[in-house]
């Protein structure tokens, strides 16, 4: 049987052997146990077999895998003028997307949009992530400001972005006001509206990971290293950062998964002119009606998702595992 | 120079600069809802005048009515069934050992990050196959489907510091695996399921595609879309400053039963 197992550090009385085991010992205590008590209601109780708990988490991966083979199919149909034709199989769904120096120009923009805000974000949530992790007070007044954003309506928070960045939105006025510029700047409805909201929306995911890879440097190592003659920034440079590199791998990650999922800023923020990769799913999937060509795009997507989620669990896999089974 | 560390001390050019971040993160949220109170029939900043007038306005407009039931009737219920299907899951997870466990921790992290866009162009897929079209059973399916992780990563997270011993012991004592997990287990896993669930609504709440491609009927969140894009009216300000106090005191409320970090470091891993 696989479940069960023991613990080396906890001692137990069973009193019904008079027996103290420890460690690995209880399990072979508790088969003794059980051949000579329980053993033929063990053997009727079904719940004991990881069959029946893993029944759910089975259906769900079902539903996911033929979800994923009906898409499959679905792209490998063929689209002849607004009609999709049930009886004939092309590949010529995936090689117009990847052949094609539009499409692959959306893809290229989503990427460099992507690649730029993981940039923005590190840069932006190192200094807040190391004060967290190294305040004393207040702690959970600070981790509730940077998390509480993720929570608010998406479509709403980038709603108040278009307000404010446009010609006489909040931060050009103030610039103006300021005497910084003279005309206002075009920070939205393009690329530079696109990838502020990004930022701002996805700012706490990266604090969050580097977080808690920062939350697991010893202070001591900092003390040591300072207590050595280094300054201040050689601390950070050399000892911080480097101990926080899973963090930044992990955030920088997760950012970049998320960025390129991303449609609700992109459409609010951005222009149609320079979509982003969900923009053109969601056109040609509902506006075009093309479904054999959008779900391609989605499978190419996805298998552009997986491979990151390959990655991250890897990263993962190098911290301490969540639930290994004891 | 120690106590700086502990006490996290940065320069003072450091300070300024994450307070600046933070009000970065707080800003959008805060235009919105002291918009919400002002007179003008446009977002200002700082807002004129000081009036009721936009929640008069949108509780008399009412067309926010069903959508609102919608969003709360889809978050409510996939919620449910993520409880019924993560549960066992989680306990599953956190004890047993089984073939392919890395292919299905690897599909529990999938909604998370898959687009979602992508899992409710799959679902219609799989859906159209069978014949179906756009429905409120379908939505639902969808949503579990994006609310089930975060239950589910939540509940493992109570479990894991539950030792395996306890079960055992109950179970040397003569109780049935079942019995086992009624009475230890769950009261244990209780406080990941409530911090889950609430999560977990959050996240439905939000869902957008899921109910757009699914659904034959708006939620809330496509309402507020449509009404932005094509016909603004001030009334969605006072609405949007409802939905951040509601979320607000949801998220409070799961930081009062669970400790925050925890839960993200689980909800993320």
């Amino acid at each position: 049987m696989g479940e069960g197992g023991a613990s080396a550090s906890v001692s137990y009385n069973l009193p019904l052997l008079g027996l103290e085991a420890r460690g690995r010992g209880y399990v072979r205590v508790e088969r003794v146990i059980r051949s000579r008590r329980k053993a033929p209601l063990r053997r009727r109780d079904i719940f004991f077999h990881p069959f029946l708990w893993l029944l759910p988490l089975r259906g769900i991966t079902l539903l996911l895998l033929t979800a994923v083979g009906a898409t499959v199919v679905m792209s490998l149909r063929v689209h002849h003028e607004g009609i999709i034709l049930y009886d004939a199989w092309t590949l010529r769904n995936y090689s117009r997307f990847l052949f094609d120096a539009y499409y692959l120009g959306v893809l290229g923009t989503t990427t460099i949009v992507g690649l730029t805000v993981v940039l923005l974000t590190l840069v932006l949530g190192y200094a807040p992530a190391y004060f967290i992790a190294r305040a004393r007070r207040g702690k959970g007044l600070l981790l509730a400001l940077t998390i509480t954003p993720i929570f608010v309506p998406s479509v709403i928070r980038v709603f108040s972005w278009t307000y404010m960045l446009g010609a006489s939105g909040l931060v050009n006025s103030t610039l103006e006001a300021l005497g910084i510029i003279d005309l206002p700047l075009a920070l939205v409805y393009n690329r530079t509206g696109t990838i502020i909201g990004l930022t701002h929306v996805f700012l706490p995911f990266m604090i969050i990971s580097l977080l808690s890879a920062m939350e697991k440097i010893d202070p001591a190592l900092e003390e040591a290293a300072e207590g050595l003659g280094a300054s201040r920034w050689t601390v950070l440079r050399r000892v911080v950062l480097p101990l926080s590199l899973p963090g930044v791998a992990a955030g920088s990650l997760l950012v970049f998964t998320l960025c390129v999922a991303s449609y609700i800023t992109p459409a609010m923020l951005g222009s149609r002119q320079d979509p982003v990769i969900a923009e053109t799913i969601f056109d040609v999937f509902s506006g075009a009606g093309n479904w054999p060509f959008g779900t391609a795009i989605a499978i190419l997507v996805l298998i552009y998702s997986i491979m990151a989620i390959v990655l991250y669990l890897r990263l993962l896999q190098r911290e301490e595992a969540l639930a290994t089974p004891r | 120079m120690s106590a700086a560390y502990r006490s996290g001390r940065l320069p003072r050019v450091a300070m300024v600069v994450v307070v600046a971040i933070f009000t970065f993160e707080m800003l959008p949220i805060l235009v919105i809802v002291s918009a919400s109170f002002g007179t003008a029939a446009y977002v200002e900043v700082p807002p004129r005048g000081f009036t009721f007038k936009w929640y008069r306005e949108l509780v008399e407009r009412g067309t926010f009515a069903d959508p609102i039931v919608m969003s709360i009737t889809l978050a409510a219920l996939s919620v449910f069934v993520s409880v019924l299907l993560a549960t066992p899951t989680a306990y599953a997870l956190a004890r047993f050992r089984f073939r392919f466990r890395r292919l299905f921790d690897a599909v529990t992290l999938m909604p998370i990050i898959v687009p979602e866009i992508i899992l409710a162009i799959a679902l219609i897929q799989l859906w159209a196959m069978f014949g179906g079209s756009r429905s409120f059973a379908l939505s639902l399916a969808g949503h579990t489907l994006i609310v089930f992780p975060f239950v589910l990563r939540t509940t493992l997270a109570s479990l894991a510091s539950l030792p395996p011993e306890l079960e055992e012991a109950a179970i040397g004592l003569g109780a049935s695996r079942l019995l086992a997990v009624r009475r230890v287990v769950l009261p244990h896993a209780r406080i990941g399921i409530i911090a889950g669930s609430i999560l977990g609504a959050i996240v439905s709440f939000d869902a957008f595609f899921m109910t757009l491609f699914l659904n034959d009927r708006e939620s809330l969140p496509i309402a507020i879309w449509m009404i932005l894009r094509y016909d603004f009216s001030p009334a969605i300000l006072a609405l949007a400053t409802l939905m951040i106090v509601v979320t607000v005191v949801l998220f409070i409320s799961v930081e009062r039963v669970f400790e925050l970090k925890n839960l993200v470091d689980r909800a993320r891993g």
